[in-house]
């Protein structure tokens, strides 16, 4: 005899539109949805910050729960899911390790004029226009100590002074490897078709 | 602080790397200065590169249960503390036992079976270390269990929603629930009858022993009767987590 799984279908071909719809009528279908979409990668990254899977479970959750409890403040024109549902996974992900040492997580409104005219969902396109092979021939591309940089801070949740203390460099240094980092991979965007409006 | 300085900061708080010394300041600028939160989307939607770049790992089947019973929870206006002591018991269901998806119906009542062994067992979070929950075989589609387990106490409580309820003539009932333990050759044992609660929708069990040793636990709807072997028909399982 073997367990059943009921409750509704969820196609694998639901866009986000149709999670964004359901999210603003309260619909709990919105989250599984949204987790048959992302779940993979919320875990994937979570774990990948955490390296621990039950840590990466609860970041995962929070994570969810959070989209769902915050789902009325969404706005689709502000930005892509993923986007959203990423940062929230990536920040608790932090927090979760950082909690061990004490650090805190700081959060920012920023600009909702720039997100607006990202009305199409970036990485949505940028999935579908980069494998995952180029995305990390993209990353490899960068200079090895700003690829470093960005890792250090991005997976492993070191701030910029850490990392200077860590690659025994200039705090300066560490502050302009990263922006060009990040500039470098906008422009790998870029180059494959995918770029924001800067008006 | 200057639109490159604030540049350079928005860039670590991107990738979550800004330090604490320079969080006022950069909210401080950021406060009156469109161009640098313009800017700061747009290394934050940067940033999101290195979140597609990872290694992708399948996560336990768990946890899409887990989060989806908080939120049909959290839908349904049950009240969810911030760590519900069931929460953390669930996150200790090993990930190669899955727990089933069973909608919304079936997630309300294992967050309600949940809150009920609470109350049956009357002890701390901590004391409870086992749980693992099951959903709709073919036979009771609707009924959906959840099994504790207080390895100090080596007692287990079994909570069942969603079955159907048991006839009465002349004020007997017509069959019952029994509960077995499964051992992992497959031999049950006898462990306890389903009892309702007056409302007659949930149904409990306790028994008075080391389910850790067992394999499952099955419950079957028998004849009127002490039995010591199950011949009526299966109505649920539930996979005994591996401690």
């Amino acid at each position: 005899m073997t367990e059943e799984t009921r409750g509704p279908a969820i196609s694998v071909t639901s866009t986000d539109e149709q999670v964004v719809s359901l999210l603003a009528e309260g619909n709990p279908q919105a989250i599984d949805m949204l987790y048959e979409r992302y779940g993979r990668l919320a875990y994937s990254l979570a774990f990948r910050v955490l390296g621990d899977g039950a840590a990466a479970e609860d970041v995962v959750q929070d994570a969810f729960l959070s989209v769902w409890r915050r789902s009325s403040t969404f706005e689709a024109s502000r930005g892509s899911l993923r986007t959203w549902l990423c940062s929230i996974v990536h920040h608790r992900a932090l927090d979760r390790l950082r909690g061990r040492s004490g650090r805190a997580r700081f959060d920012l409104t920023l600009d909702k004029a720039t997100a607006e005219t990202a009305v199409t969902d970036t990485w949505e396109i940028v999935a579908d226009a980069l494998e995952r092979d180029q995305i990390r021939t993209a990353l490899g591309g960068l200079p090895a100590e700003q690829r470093q940089t960005i890792e250090l801070a991005y997976y492993g949740g070191y701030s910029q002074s850490e990392i200077s203390d860590l690659m025994r460099v200039p705090l300066g240094t560490v502050k302009g490897r990263t922006r060009m980092a990040l500039r470098k991979l906008r422009g790998a965007l870029e180059t494959h078709g995918v770029g924001w409006n800067t008006t | 602080m200057t639109c490159d300085d604030a540049d350079l900061l928005l860039a670590a708080y991107a990738v979550g790397a800004l330090d604490a010394d320079d969080r006022l300041p950069l909210r401080s600028h950021l406060v009156d200065c469109d161009r640098c939160r313009h800017e700061g989307t747009r290394y934050v939607q940067a940033a999101e590169f290195l979140a597609l770049g990872v290694d992708l790992v399948t996560p336990p089947p768990a946890l899409r249960s887990r989060i989806m019973a908080r939120v049909h929870a959290e839908a349904a206006g049950e009240p969810v503390p911030g760590e519900p002591w069931y929460r953390r018991l669930w996150s200790v269901v090993p990930s190669g036992r899955g727990l089933t998806v069973a909608g919304a119906g079936a997630a309300l009542a294992a967050v309600a079976a949940a809150a009920l062994v609470a109350v049956l067992l009357r002890r701390g979070p901590g004391d409870a270390t086992l749980i693992a929950r099951s959903c709709g075989l073919t036979a009771a589609p609707g009924a959906c269990a959840t099994l504790t387990y207080v390895p100090d106490a080596r007692q287990a409580v079994l909570s069942v929603d969603g079955l159907t309820p048991i006839e009465t003539v002349n004020g007997r009932p017509t069959a019952m629930y029994e509960v077995w333990l499964i051992r992992p050759d497959g031999s049950p044992t006898a462990a306890a009858f389903l009892t309702p609660t007056p409302d007659g929708k949930h149904w409990t069990a306790a028994m008075n022993a080391d389910v850790s040793q067992y394999a499952a636990v099955a419950t079957t709807r028998e004849a009127p009767g002490n039995t010591d072997y199950p011949r009526g028909t299966e109505v649920l399982r539930i996979s005994v987590p591996t401690p």
